[in-house]
Protein backbone atom coordinates (compact mmCIF):
# COMPACT_ATOMS: atom_id res chain seq x y z
CA UNK A 1 0.00 0.00 0.00
CA UNK A 2 2.74 2.05 0.82
CA UNK A 3 4.11 1.76 -2.74
CA UNK A 4 1.15 2.85 -4.15
CA UNK A 5 1.36 6.09 -2.35
CA UNK A 6 5.04 6.62 -3.04
CA UNK A 7 6.16 5.12 -6.56
CA UNK A 8 5.76 7.88 -8.70
CA UNK A 9 3.35 6.30 -11.47
CA UNK A 10 1.59 4.59 -9.12
CA UNK A 11 0.28 7.68 -7.02
CA UNK A 12 -0.79 8.68 -10.34
CA UNK A 13 -3.12 5.95 -10.24
CA UNK A 14 -3.92 6.04 -6.87
CA UNK A 15 -4.97 9.83 -6.94
CA UNK A 16 -7.60 8.84 -9.44
CA UNK A 17 -8.84 5.46 -9.34
CA UNK A 18 -8.27 4.87 -5.46
CA UNK A 19 -7.87 7.40 -2.67
CA UNK A 20 -10.08 9.62 -4.78
CA UNK A 21 -12.54 11.72 -2.56
CA UNK A 22 -15.84 11.17 -4.46
CA UNK A 23 -19.09 12.63 -2.78
CA UNK A 24 -21.10 10.31 -0.76
CA UNK A 25 -24.35 11.09 -2.68
CA UNK A 26 -23.35 10.57 -6.95
CA UNK A 27 -26.02 8.84 -8.15
CA UNK A 28 -25.75 6.01 -11.16
CA UNK A 29 -26.05 8.82 -13.14
CA UNK A 30 -22.59 9.60 -12.17
CA UNK A 31 -21.25 6.26 -14.11
CA UNK A 32 -21.75 7.02 -17.50
CA UNK A 33 -18.09 8.58 -16.90
CA UNK A 34 -16.33 4.95 -16.67
CA UNK A 35 -18.69 3.49 -18.86
CA UNK A 36 -17.10 5.96 -21.76
CA UNK A 37 -13.47 4.57 -21.01
CA UNK A 38 -14.40 1.35 -21.24
CA UNK A 39 -16.18 2.09 -24.41
CA UNK A 40 -13.01 4.27 -26.31
CA UNK A 41 -10.77 0.97 -24.16
CA UNK A 42 -12.66 -1.68 -26.22
CA UNK A 43 -12.86 0.80 -29.79
CA UNK A 44 -9.29 0.65 -29.54
CA UNK A 45 -8.79 -2.58 -29.19
CA UNK A 46 -10.87 -4.29 -31.17
CA UNK A 47 -10.06 -1.06 -33.67
CA UNK A 48 -6.85 -2.48 -33.46
CA UNK A 49 -7.38 -5.95 -34.20
CA UNK A 50 -9.92 -4.66 -37.36
CA UNK A 51 -6.83 -2.79 -38.70
CA UNK A 52 -4.11 -5.88 -39.49
CA UNK A 53 -7.07 -7.35 -41.87
CA UNK A 54 -8.47 -4.45 -43.03
CA UNK A 55 -7.46 -3.17 -46.59
CA UNK A 56 -8.02 0.61 -47.36
CA UNK A 57 -7.89 0.20 -51.29
CA UNK A 58 -11.27 0.99 -52.89
CA UNK A 59 -11.51 -1.60 -54.87
CA UNK A 60 -10.53 -4.07 -51.60
CA UNK A 61 -12.08 -2.28 -48.25
CA UNK A 62 -15.24 -3.89 -48.66
CA UNK A 63 -14.05 -7.52 -49.49
CA UNK A 64 -11.63 -7.19 -47.17
CA UNK A 65 -14.80 -6.65 -44.51
CA UNK A 66 -15.74 -9.97 -45.81
CA UNK A 67 -12.69 -11.49 -45.11
CA UNK A 68 -12.86 -10.23 -41.43
CA UNK A 69 -16.39 -11.51 -41.31
CA UNK A 70 -16.27 -15.24 -42.76
CA UNK A 71 -12.11 -16.02 -42.77
CA UNK A 72 -10.57 -14.34 -40.19
CA UNK A 73 -10.69 -16.32 -36.62
CA UNK A 74 -13.73 -14.75 -34.56
CA UNK A 75 -13.58 -11.87 -36.98
CA UNK A 76 -17.24 -11.16 -37.11
CA UNK A 77 -17.42 -11.06 -33.21
CA UNK A 78 -14.57 -8.08 -33.63
CA UNK A 79 -16.42 -6.23 -36.14
CA UNK A 80 -19.88 -6.39 -34.76
CA UNK A 81 -18.38 -5.29 -31.08
CA UNK A 82 -16.84 -2.38 -32.90
CA UNK A 83 -19.70 -1.69 -34.84
CA UNK A 84 -22.32 -1.64 -32.29
CA UNK A 85 -19.71 -0.04 -29.06
CA UNK A 86 -19.91 2.70 -31.33
CA UNK A 87 -23.93 3.26 -31.04
CA UNK A 88 -23.35 2.51 -27.06
CA UNK A 89 -20.39 4.83 -27.02
CA UNK A 90 -22.99 7.76 -28.68
CA UNK A 91 -25.81 6.34 -26.22
CA UNK A 92 -23.31 7.04 -23.03
CA UNK A 93 -21.87 9.95 -24.36
CA UNK A 94 -25.35 11.48 -24.93
CA UNK A 95 -26.67 10.30 -21.57
CA UNK A 96 -23.58 11.65 -20.21
CA UNK A 97 -24.43 15.19 -21.38
CA UNK A 98 -27.59 15.06 -20.39
CA UNK A 99 -26.73 14.33 -16.63
CA UNK A 100 -24.19 17.46 -17.10
CA UNK A 101 -27.57 19.33 -18.51
CA UNK A 102 -29.53 18.80 -15.78
CA UNK A 103 -27.29 18.66 -12.35
CA UNK A 104 -25.53 21.99 -13.93
CA UNK A 105 -22.36 20.13 -13.67
CA UNK A 106 -21.11 22.75 -16.47
CA UNK A 107 -21.48 25.87 -14.27
CA UNK A 108 -18.17 27.27 -12.64
CA UNK A 109 -15.64 25.67 -11.36
CA UNK A 110 -16.31 23.10 -13.94
CA UNK A 111 -16.46 25.29 -16.93
CA UNK A 112 -13.40 24.04 -18.71
CA UNK A 113 -14.33 20.48 -17.93
CA UNK A 114 -17.39 21.20 -20.16
CA UNK A 115 -15.91 22.75 -22.18
CA UNK A 116 -13.50 19.88 -23.21
CA UNK A 117 -15.93 17.64 -22.91
CA UNK A 118 -17.35 19.42 -25.75
CA UNK A 119 -14.50 19.06 -28.31
CA UNK A 120 -14.47 15.81 -26.93
CA UNK A 121 -18.36 15.43 -28.87
CA UNK A 122 -17.09 16.98 -32.17
CA UNK A 123 -13.69 14.79 -32.28
CA UNK A 124 -15.87 11.48 -31.54
CA UNK A 125 -18.37 12.12 -34.00
CA UNK A 126 -15.69 13.35 -36.66
CA UNK A 127 -14.41 9.41 -35.62
CA UNK A 128 -17.51 7.71 -36.03
CA UNK A 129 -17.92 9.70 -39.17
CA UNK A 130 -14.71 8.66 -40.41
CA UNK A 131 -15.39 4.99 -39.64
CA UNK A 132 -18.48 4.33 -40.83
CA UNK A 133 -16.67 5.26 -44.34
CA UNK A 134 -14.25 2.70 -44.14
CA UNK A 135 -16.08 -0.88 -44.59
CA UNK A 136 -17.03 0.77 -48.14
CA UNK A 137 -20.72 0.01 -48.54
CA UNK A 138 -23.54 2.14 -50.46
CA UNK A 139 -23.94 4.50 -47.24
CA UNK A 140 -20.25 4.87 -46.74
CA UNK A 141 -19.70 6.24 -49.69
CA UNK A 142 -22.96 8.31 -50.24
CA UNK A 143 -22.83 9.36 -46.41
CA UNK A 144 -19.43 10.30 -46.70
CA UNK A 145 -19.67 12.39 -50.67
CA UNK A 146 -22.70 14.25 -48.97
CA UNK A 147 -20.55 14.81 -45.63
CA UNK A 148 -17.51 16.64 -47.45
CA UNK A 149 -19.37 18.66 -50.04
CA UNK A 150 -21.08 20.00 -47.25
CA UNK A 151 -17.83 22.18 -46.82
CA UNK A 152 -17.88 23.70 -50.03
CA UNK A 153 -20.73 25.95 -48.75
CA UNK A 154 -17.46 27.62 -47.54
CA UNK A 155 -17.79 30.91 -49.55
CA UNK A 156 -14.56 31.63 -51.85
CA UNK A 157 -12.41 28.46 -50.54
CA UNK A 158 -15.09 25.85 -50.19
CA UNK A 159 -14.50 23.99 -53.33
CA UNK A 160 -10.40 24.17 -53.35
CA UNK A 161 -10.93 22.70 -49.26
CA UNK A 162 -13.29 20.05 -49.99
CA UNK A 163 -10.67 18.75 -53.34
CA UNK A 164 -7.66 18.93 -50.60
CA UNK A 165 -9.75 16.59 -48.36
CA UNK A 166 -10.39 14.40 -51.35
CA UNK A 167 -7.03 14.42 -52.76
CA UNK A 168 -8.64 14.54 -55.96
CA UNK A 169 -11.50 15.76 -58.06
CA UNK A 170 -13.94 13.35 -56.62
CA UNK A 171 -13.95 11.02 -54.00
CA UNK A 172 -11.56 8.39 -54.87
CA UNK A 173 -8.35 5.93 -53.72
CA UNK A 174 -6.78 8.57 -51.97
CA UNK A 175 -9.37 9.96 -49.56
CA UNK A 176 -10.22 6.29 -48.26
CA UNK A 177 -6.55 6.05 -47.16
CA UNK A 178 -6.69 9.08 -45.61
CA UNK A 179 -9.66 8.45 -43.95
CA UNK A 180 -8.48 5.08 -42.51
CA UNK A 181 -4.95 7.09 -41.16
CA UNK A 182 -7.10 9.85 -39.17
CA UNK A 183 -9.86 7.06 -38.05
CA UNK A 184 -6.75 5.11 -36.72
CA UNK A 185 -5.15 8.46 -35.06
CA UNK A 186 -8.25 10.72 -33.84
CA UNK A 187 -9.03 8.07 -31.01
CA UNK A 188 -5.35 8.36 -29.47
CA UNK A 189 -6.32 12.03 -29.52
CA UNK A 190 -9.61 11.34 -27.87
CA UNK A 191 -7.94 9.69 -25.61
CA UNK A 192 -5.64 12.06 -24.48
CA UNK A 193 -8.57 14.72 -24.19
CA UNK A 194 -10.38 12.10 -22.16
CA UNK A 195 -6.93 12.66 -19.69
CA UNK A 196 -7.27 16.32 -20.18
CA UNK A 197 -11.36 15.88 -18.81
CA UNK A 198 -10.13 13.81 -15.91
CA UNK A 199 -7.29 16.38 -15.13
CA UNK A 200 -9.71 19.20 -15.52
CA UNK A 201 -12.34 16.97 -12.91
CA UNK A 202 -10.19 16.40 -10.23
CA UNK A 203 -9.01 20.02 -9.39
CA UNK A 204 -12.42 20.73 -8.20
CA UNK A 205 -13.96 17.65 -8.26
CA UNK A 206 -17.02 16.03 -9.35
CA UNK A 207 -20.63 17.87 -9.43
CA UNK A 208 -23.31 15.83 -7.18
CA UNK A 209 -27.42 15.74 -7.54
CA UNK A 210 -27.85 18.40 -5.13
CA UNK A 211 -25.72 20.75 -6.64
CA UNK A 212 -23.94 22.38 -3.33
CA UNK A 213 -20.68 21.87 -2.36
CA UNK A 214 -19.52 18.22 -1.04
CA UNK A 215 -16.68 18.34 0.96
CA UNK A 216 -17.84 17.42 4.13
CA UNK A 217 -18.98 14.02 2.91
CA UNK A 218 -17.00 11.60 0.35
CA UNK A 219 -16.10 8.60 -0.05
CA UNK A 220 -12.68 6.72 -1.39
CA UNK A 221 -12.78 5.99 -4.86
CA UNK A 222 -12.01 2.43 -4.37
CA UNK A 223 -13.86 0.16 -3.37
CA UNK A 224 -17.12 2.04 -2.87
CA UNK A 225 -17.11 3.67 -6.62
CA UNK A 226 -15.00 1.27 -8.38
CA UNK A 227 -17.51 -1.29 -7.74
CA UNK A 228 -20.46 0.70 -8.21
CA UNK A 229 -19.06 1.72 -11.47
CA UNK A 230 -18.23 -2.29 -12.33
CA UNK A 231 -22.10 -2.87 -12.13
CA UNK A 232 -23.03 -0.55 -15.16
CA UNK A 233 -20.17 -1.98 -16.84
CA UNK A 234 -21.33 -5.58 -16.20
CA UNK A 235 -24.81 -4.64 -17.39
CA UNK A 236 -23.08 -2.95 -20.45
CA UNK A 237 -21.62 -5.64 -20.83
CA UNK A 238 -24.35 -7.91 -21.10
CA UNK A 239 -26.72 -6.17 -23.24
CA UNK A 240 -23.70 -5.69 -25.82
CA UNK A 241 -23.08 -9.14 -26.03
CA UNK A 242 -27.41 -9.88 -26.66
CA UNK A 243 -26.73 -6.94 -29.70
CA UNK A 244 -23.52 -8.65 -30.90
CA UNK A 245 -24.59 -11.97 -30.60
CA UNK A 246 -28.57 -11.82 -31.93
CA UNK A 247 -29.30 -8.61 -33.14
CA UNK A 248 -25.92 -7.28 -34.73
CA UNK A 249 -27.41 -5.01 -37.13
CA UNK A 250 -29.95 -3.89 -35.75
CA UNK A 251 -28.16 -0.03 -35.53
CA UNK A 252 -27.03 -0.26 -38.79
CA UNK A 253 -28.00 0.46 -42.10
CA UNK A 254 -28.65 -2.29 -44.70
CA UNK A 255 -27.83 -0.32 -47.67
CA UNK A 256 -24.13 -0.59 -46.28
CA UNK A 257 -24.25 -4.12 -46.80
CA UNK A 258 -23.95 -3.31 -51.11
CA UNK A 259 -20.52 -2.10 -52.31
CA UNK A 260 -20.24 1.34 -52.85
CA UNK A 261 -20.90 2.37 -56.40
CA UNK A 262 -20.61 5.83 -57.21
CA UNK A 263 -22.96 5.36 -60.47
CA UNK A 264 -25.84 4.47 -58.20
CA UNK A 265 -27.63 7.05 -55.83
CA UNK A 266 -29.10 5.29 -52.77
CA UNK A 267 -33.01 5.79 -52.41
CA UNK A 268 -32.59 7.86 -49.04
CA UNK A 269 -28.80 8.64 -48.07
CA UNK A 270 -28.86 8.69 -43.82
CA UNK A 271 -25.75 8.59 -41.37
CA UNK A 272 -25.94 6.35 -38.34
CA UNK A 273 -28.00 6.89 -36.15
CA UNK A 274 -26.14 8.97 -33.70
CA UNK A 275 -25.62 11.89 -36.34
CA UNK A 276 -29.69 12.47 -36.79
CA UNK A 277 -30.23 14.75 -34.56
CA UNK A 278 -27.70 16.85 -36.48
CA UNK A 279 -28.19 15.83 -39.61
CA UNK A 280 -32.14 17.29 -39.16
CA UNK A 281 -30.63 20.48 -38.15
CA UNK A 282 -28.64 21.13 -41.05
CA UNK A 283 -31.45 20.20 -43.23
CA UNK A 284 -33.92 22.45 -41.60
CA UNK A 285 -32.53 25.30 -43.35
CA UNK A 286 -32.56 25.72 -46.69
CA UNK A 287 -29.60 27.51 -47.53
CA UNK A 288 -26.47 25.11 -47.51
CA UNK A 289 -24.18 27.43 -45.93
CA UNK A 290 -26.48 28.51 -42.65
CA UNK A 291 -27.48 24.90 -42.92
CA UNK A 292 -23.95 23.89 -42.20
CA UNK A 293 -23.23 26.40 -39.54
CA UNK A 294 -26.53 25.35 -37.84
CA UNK A 295 -24.94 22.00 -37.80
CA UNK A 296 -21.88 22.95 -36.36
CA UNK A 297 -23.01 25.72 -33.94
CA UNK A 298 -25.87 23.19 -32.31
CA UNK A 299 -22.60 21.25 -31.38
CA UNK A 300 -20.59 24.35 -30.81
CA UNK A 301 -23.40 26.19 -28.66
CA UNK A 302 -23.26 23.50 -25.50
CA UNK A 303 -20.36 26.20 -24.92
CA UNK A 304 -22.35 28.93 -24.45
CA UNK A 305 -24.37 27.68 -21.23
CA UNK A 306 -22.31 28.25 -18.27
CA UNK A 307 -23.26 32.07 -19.74
CA UNK A 308 -26.16 31.70 -20.31
CA UNK A 309 -27.63 29.97 -17.23
CA UNK A 310 -27.71 33.05 -14.86
CA UNK A 311 -29.35 30.97 -12.27
CA UNK A 312 -28.13 30.88 -8.47
CA UNK A 313 -28.85 27.57 -8.24
CA UNK A 314 -26.53 24.65 -9.83
CA UNK A 315 -28.84 22.08 -11.22
CA UNK A 316 -32.30 21.43 -11.48
CA UNK A 317 -33.02 19.44 -8.53
CA UNK A 318 -34.51 22.43 -6.89
CA UNK A 319 -35.67 23.71 -10.08
CA UNK A 320 -38.84 22.74 -10.80
CA UNK A 321 -39.44 24.82 -14.40
CA UNK A 322 -35.98 23.86 -15.15
CA UNK A 323 -36.78 19.84 -15.10
CA UNK A 324 -39.70 20.90 -17.00
CA UNK A 325 -37.01 22.19 -19.55
CA UNK A 326 -34.40 20.00 -19.57
CA UNK A 327 -37.79 17.46 -20.49
CA UNK A 328 -38.43 19.35 -23.16
CA UNK A 329 -35.00 19.49 -24.45
CA UNK A 330 -34.95 16.05 -24.50
CA UNK A 331 -37.77 15.29 -26.65
CA UNK A 332 -37.07 18.34 -29.06
CA UNK A 333 -33.44 16.13 -29.41
CA UNK A 334 -35.74 12.65 -29.93
CA UNK A 335 -37.69 14.15 -32.29
CA UNK A 336 -34.67 15.77 -34.18
CA UNK A 337 -33.59 12.36 -34.16
CA UNK A 338 -36.84 10.90 -36.00
CA UNK A 339 -36.79 13.75 -38.22
CA UNK A 340 -33.50 13.15 -39.44
CA UNK A 341 -34.15 9.39 -40.52
CA UNK A 342 -37.54 10.57 -42.58
CA UNK A 343 -37.84 11.91 -46.27
CA UNK A 344 -37.68 15.77 -46.34
CA UNK A 345 -41.34 15.42 -47.16
CA UNK A 346 -44.10 17.76 -45.70
CA UNK A 347 -45.01 17.27 -41.72
CA UNK A 348 -41.01 16.50 -41.70
CA UNK A 349 -39.91 19.27 -43.04
CA UNK A 350 -41.87 21.76 -41.09
CA UNK A 351 -41.45 20.14 -37.59
CA UNK A 352 -37.95 19.43 -38.10
CA UNK A 353 -37.66 23.46 -38.56
CA UNK A 354 -39.93 23.79 -35.49
CA UNK A 355 -37.51 21.57 -33.52
CA UNK A 356 -33.99 23.03 -34.32
CA UNK A 357 -35.37 26.35 -33.70
CA UNK A 358 -36.97 25.19 -30.19
CA UNK A 359 -33.06 23.75 -29.80
CA UNK A 360 -31.38 27.21 -30.13
CA UNK A 361 -33.85 28.55 -28.52
CA UNK A 362 -33.88 26.40 -25.47
CA UNK A 363 -29.93 27.35 -25.28
CA UNK A 364 -30.52 31.02 -25.98
CA UNK A 365 -33.42 32.30 -24.49
CA UNK A 366 -35.06 29.42 -22.20
CA UNK A 367 -31.90 29.06 -19.87
CA UNK A 368 -31.43 32.49 -19.14
CA UNK A 369 -35.14 33.86 -18.82
CA UNK A 370 -35.80 31.10 -16.37
CA UNK A 371 -32.35 31.68 -14.05
CA UNK A 372 -33.26 35.33 -14.52
CA UNK A 373 -36.75 34.55 -13.47
CA UNK A 374 -36.24 32.11 -10.52
CA UNK A 375 -33.14 34.73 -9.41
CA UNK A 376 -35.56 37.51 -9.28
CA UNK A 377 -38.24 35.67 -7.80
CA UNK A 378 -35.98 34.73 -4.86
CA UNK A 379 -34.63 38.27 -4.44
CA UNK A 380 -38.51 39.23 -4.47
CA UNK A 381 -39.23 36.43 -1.12
CA UNK A 382 -36.16 37.52 1.03
CA UNK A 383 -36.09 40.84 0.68
CA UNK B 1 9.71 13.05 10.71
CA UNK B 2 10.05 11.04 7.86
CA UNK B 3 12.28 12.37 4.61
CA UNK B 4 9.49 11.22 2.15
CA UNK B 5 6.55 13.06 4.59
CA UNK B 6 7.01 16.85 2.32
CA UNK B 7 6.92 15.00 -1.12
CA UNK B 8 3.95 12.91 0.43
CA UNK B 9 2.04 15.68 1.98
CA UNK B 10 1.21 16.97 -2.38
CA UNK B 11 -0.25 12.87 -1.97
CA UNK B 12 -3.89 13.38 -2.87
CA UNK B 13 -5.62 11.44 -0.27
CA UNK B 14 -8.46 11.54 2.49
CA UNK B 15 -7.74 15.21 3.64
CA UNK B 16 -6.25 16.45 -0.30
CA UNK B 17 -8.46 16.80 -2.90
CA UNK B 18 -6.33 18.36 -5.75
CA UNK B 19 -3.53 16.95 -7.69
CA UNK B 20 -0.60 16.81 -7.50
CA UNK B 21 0.68 16.77 -11.26
CA UNK B 22 0.41 19.65 -13.51
CA UNK B 23 -0.55 23.00 -12.21
CA UNK B 24 0.35 23.76 -9.14
CA UNK B 25 -1.40 27.75 -8.84
CA UNK B 26 -4.86 26.53 -8.73
CA UNK B 27 -6.59 26.96 -5.80
CA UNK B 28 -6.86 23.46 -3.42
CA UNK B 29 -10.06 22.42 -1.92
CA UNK B 30 -9.89 22.40 1.96
CA UNK B 31 -11.39 20.24 4.17
CA UNK B 32 -12.56 17.31 2.27
CA UNK B 33 -13.83 14.80 4.88
CA UNK B 34 -13.66 11.02 3.40
CA UNK B 35 -15.79 8.63 5.35
CA UNK B 36 -15.11 4.86 5.23
CA UNK B 37 -17.10 1.53 6.49
CA UNK B 38 -14.99 -1.34 7.57
CA UNK B 39 -14.98 -4.30 5.43
CA UNK B 40 -16.21 -6.36 8.31
CA UNK B 41 -18.96 -4.56 8.74
CA UNK B 42 -20.54 -3.09 4.87
CA UNK B 43 -23.14 -5.11 3.88
CA UNK B 44 -23.60 -3.10 0.05
CA UNK B 45 -26.31 -5.28 -1.04
CA UNK B 46 -28.39 -5.01 2.21
CA UNK B 47 -32.03 -5.03 0.78
CA UNK B 48 -30.78 -4.24 -2.50
CA UNK B 49 -33.98 -5.20 -4.58
CA UNK B 50 -36.57 -4.27 -2.18
CA UNK B 51 -35.21 -0.84 -2.03
CA UNK B 52 -34.16 -0.81 -5.38
CA UNK B 53 -37.82 -1.77 -6.64
CA UNK B 54 -40.02 0.24 -3.63
CA UNK B 55 -37.52 3.14 -3.33
CA UNK B 56 -36.87 3.71 -7.06
CA UNK B 57 -40.33 3.41 -7.82
CA UNK B 58 -41.44 6.34 -5.38
CA UNK B 59 -38.25 8.44 -6.33
CA UNK B 60 -38.78 8.39 -10.20
CA UNK B 61 -43.03 8.19 -9.89
CA UNK B 62 -41.94 11.73 -8.55
CA UNK B 63 -40.10 12.74 -11.43
CA UNK B 64 -42.81 12.21 -13.54
CA UNK B 65 -45.14 15.35 -13.65
CA UNK B 66 -42.17 16.81 -15.10
CA UNK B 67 -41.52 14.60 -18.00
CA UNK B 68 -45.06 13.30 -19.14
CA UNK B 69 -45.89 16.53 -20.33
CA UNK B 70 -43.27 16.99 -23.24
CA UNK B 71 -42.99 13.70 -23.78
CA UNK B 72 -46.54 13.32 -24.28
CA UNK B 73 -46.44 16.17 -26.78
CA UNK B 74 -43.63 14.57 -28.38
CA UNK B 75 -45.44 11.62 -28.60
CA UNK B 76 -48.51 13.08 -30.20
CA UNK B 77 -46.69 14.81 -32.72
CA UNK B 78 -45.23 11.52 -34.04
CA UNK B 79 -48.15 9.54 -34.23
CA UNK B 80 -50.17 12.62 -36.13
CA UNK B 81 -46.91 13.04 -38.44
CA UNK B 82 -47.34 9.32 -39.20
CA UNK B 83 -50.75 9.28 -40.11
CA UNK B 84 -50.49 11.98 -42.00
CA UNK B 85 -47.79 11.38 -43.97
CA UNK B 86 -49.47 7.92 -44.68
CA UNK B 87 -52.55 10.01 -45.83
CA UNK B 88 -50.70 11.95 -47.96
CA UNK B 89 -49.46 9.25 -49.76
CA UNK B 90 -53.07 7.36 -50.36
CA UNK B 91 -55.24 7.44 -52.97
CA UNK B 92 -58.01 9.56 -50.80
CA UNK B 93 -55.01 12.09 -50.49
CA UNK B 94 -54.63 12.54 -54.07
CA UNK B 95 -58.28 12.55 -54.63
CA UNK B 96 -58.74 15.22 -52.13
CA UNK B 97 -56.29 17.32 -52.94
CA UNK B 98 -56.90 17.49 -57.13
CA UNK B 99 -53.78 15.77 -57.65
CA UNK B 100 -55.70 12.84 -59.57
CA UNK B 101 -53.68 11.21 -62.36
CA UNK B 102 -50.18 12.45 -61.51
CA UNK B 103 -48.92 9.71 -60.59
Amino acid sequence: MRLLKKQVLLRFINSYVVDSPQPANISYLWNFGSLLATCLGLQILTGIFLAMHYIPNVDLAFTSVEHIMRDVNNGWAVRYTHANVASFFFIFVYAHIARGLYYGSYKSPRVLVWAIGVIILVVMMATAFLGYVLPYGQMSLWGATVITNLLSAIPFFGQDLVELIWGGYSWNNATLNRFFSLHYLLPFLLAALAIAHLILLHTHGSNNPNGIGSTTDRYSMHPYFTFKDLVTIFLFFLVLSIIVFYYPNLMGHSDNYIPANPMQTPASIVPEWYLLPFYAILRSIPNKLLGVIAMFGSLLILLILPLTDVSRIRGSTFRPFMKLAFWFFVVDFIILTWIGSQHPNTPFVEIGQIATAFYFLWFLVIVPVLGLAENTLMDIATE
Amino acid sequence: MQPTTPRMSEMPGPKVYNLWWGDKSVQRQKGVVTYAVSPWRQRAAKNMFRSYIFNGYRRLSQQAPYWIIPFAIGYGTYTWARSHDEWQNSKAAHVAGGHHGEH
